[in-house]
């Protein structure tokens, strides 16, 4: 059986000298972490105070593991991806905004669409986040993770203990659902968005 | 077309480009959150050894006057521990001595009898410990 390649791990050295105390080394290792967490979290939650709190959490956790770390199963940003995503999740579910079999419920897309179909405001930005808020969490998750973040299926799996097979199939849906959600609007509005994000 | 197009990555890309900014991450929150998270949790752990020492005075004392305890229960009147007194023949009684036939045996017996002066009974053996 071969062995695993031992994964190179660029936070390691600041979460073992954290975990001895080394309070720069533990600052270093939380200035480096913490905005693609926040970012993560307030993608999800679309709230500031939310994703502060579930970031927070993340960190905490983080913290407790510190001394039991072992280096070479897993990368510490991964394993604190997943963490902030399940997180996330909990908070949505918390907040009963989305109950627990409609975290990847395509179906649940239809119906939300034709009660929140009016226009409010015509602003782009505000109706992008308004289609992203209308994805079930799993197909915002991984909408997140491809297209804010930059990773990429391998890393978008690690993050939500998932397959790259089922990330992929979870990125099609999720490609279906925002666009559902964008054409939902006035249709001469999705060519506003791309002639406004050509320029 | 561009309909149809819309979902492909490129366009998608384009179109997520739009939403809004994340906030301004709290970066200096976190980590004072954390560090302070570290120094609870270290005075937590500082004050266990604390106790884990008293702990073990505590039990070292103890341990030291059960044997104290042990060596002066142990010590007999004489100051050894465990020893039996040592038994020293000091007088026996020999009852088969012959009277003296001659004037030699005669001193013989008298220098018996000299020896025998200072001892009340000399028919008893007495044990004495050494002192």
């Amino acid at each position: 059986m071969q062995a695993k390649p031992l994964l190179f791990d660029p936070l390691l050295g600041h979460l073992r000298n954290a975990a001895n105390g080394d309070k720069k080394a533990a600052a270093a290792l939380v200035r480096a972490i913490s905005p693609k967490l926040f970012g993560i979290s307030y993608r999800l939650l679309q709230n500031q105070s939310d994703a502060e709190e579930v970031t927070q959490e993340a960190l905490l956790r983080l913290w407790k593991i510190a001394k039991e770390w072992r280096a070479g199963e897993a990368m510490i940003e991964t394993w604190a991806y997943r963490v902030v995503t399940n997180l996330s999740f909990d908070k949505l579910r918390s907040a009963k905004k989305f109950g627990a079999d409609q975290l990847e419920d395509d179906t649940f897309m239809d119906d939300k669409i034709s009660a929140e179909g009016e226009l409010i405001n015509r602003d782009i930005s505000n109706e992008i986040d308004r289609a992203l808020a209308q994805l079930p969490p799993r197909q915002r998750a991984v909408i997140v993770f491809t297209y804010f973040e930059a990773m990429g299926a391998k890393e978008t799996a690690a993050a939500m203990e998932t397959t790259i097979e089922a990330v992929e199939s979870l990125l099609s849906r999720a490609k279906k659902s925002l666009k559902q959600a964008l054409l939902n609007d006035e249709p001469e509005l999705l060519n506003e968005y791309i002639a406004v994000a050509a320029i | 077309m561009i309909r149809e197009n819309i979902m492909n990555k490129d366009n998608l890309s384009r179109i997520l480009s739009n939403a809004s900014n994340v906030p301004e991450c709290p970066t200096d929150k976190f980590v004072n959150a954390f560090i302070a998270q570290m120094e609870t949790d270290n005075v937590v752990s500082a004050n266990d050894n604390v106790k884990k020492h008293k702990l073990l005075w505590a039990g070292g004392l103890i341990a030291a006057g059960l044997v104290l305890a042990f060596g002066i229960a142990s010590t007999n009147q004489y100051g050894n521990l465990f020893a039996k007194p040592k038994v020293t023949m000091v007088a026996t009684q020999n009852d088969n001595v012959a009277a003296p036939t001659d004037v030699s045996n005669q001193n013989l017996a008298d220098d018996f009898a000299s020896q025998m002066i200072g001892y009340d009974d000399i028919s008893t053996i007495v044990p004495v410990d050494d002192l």
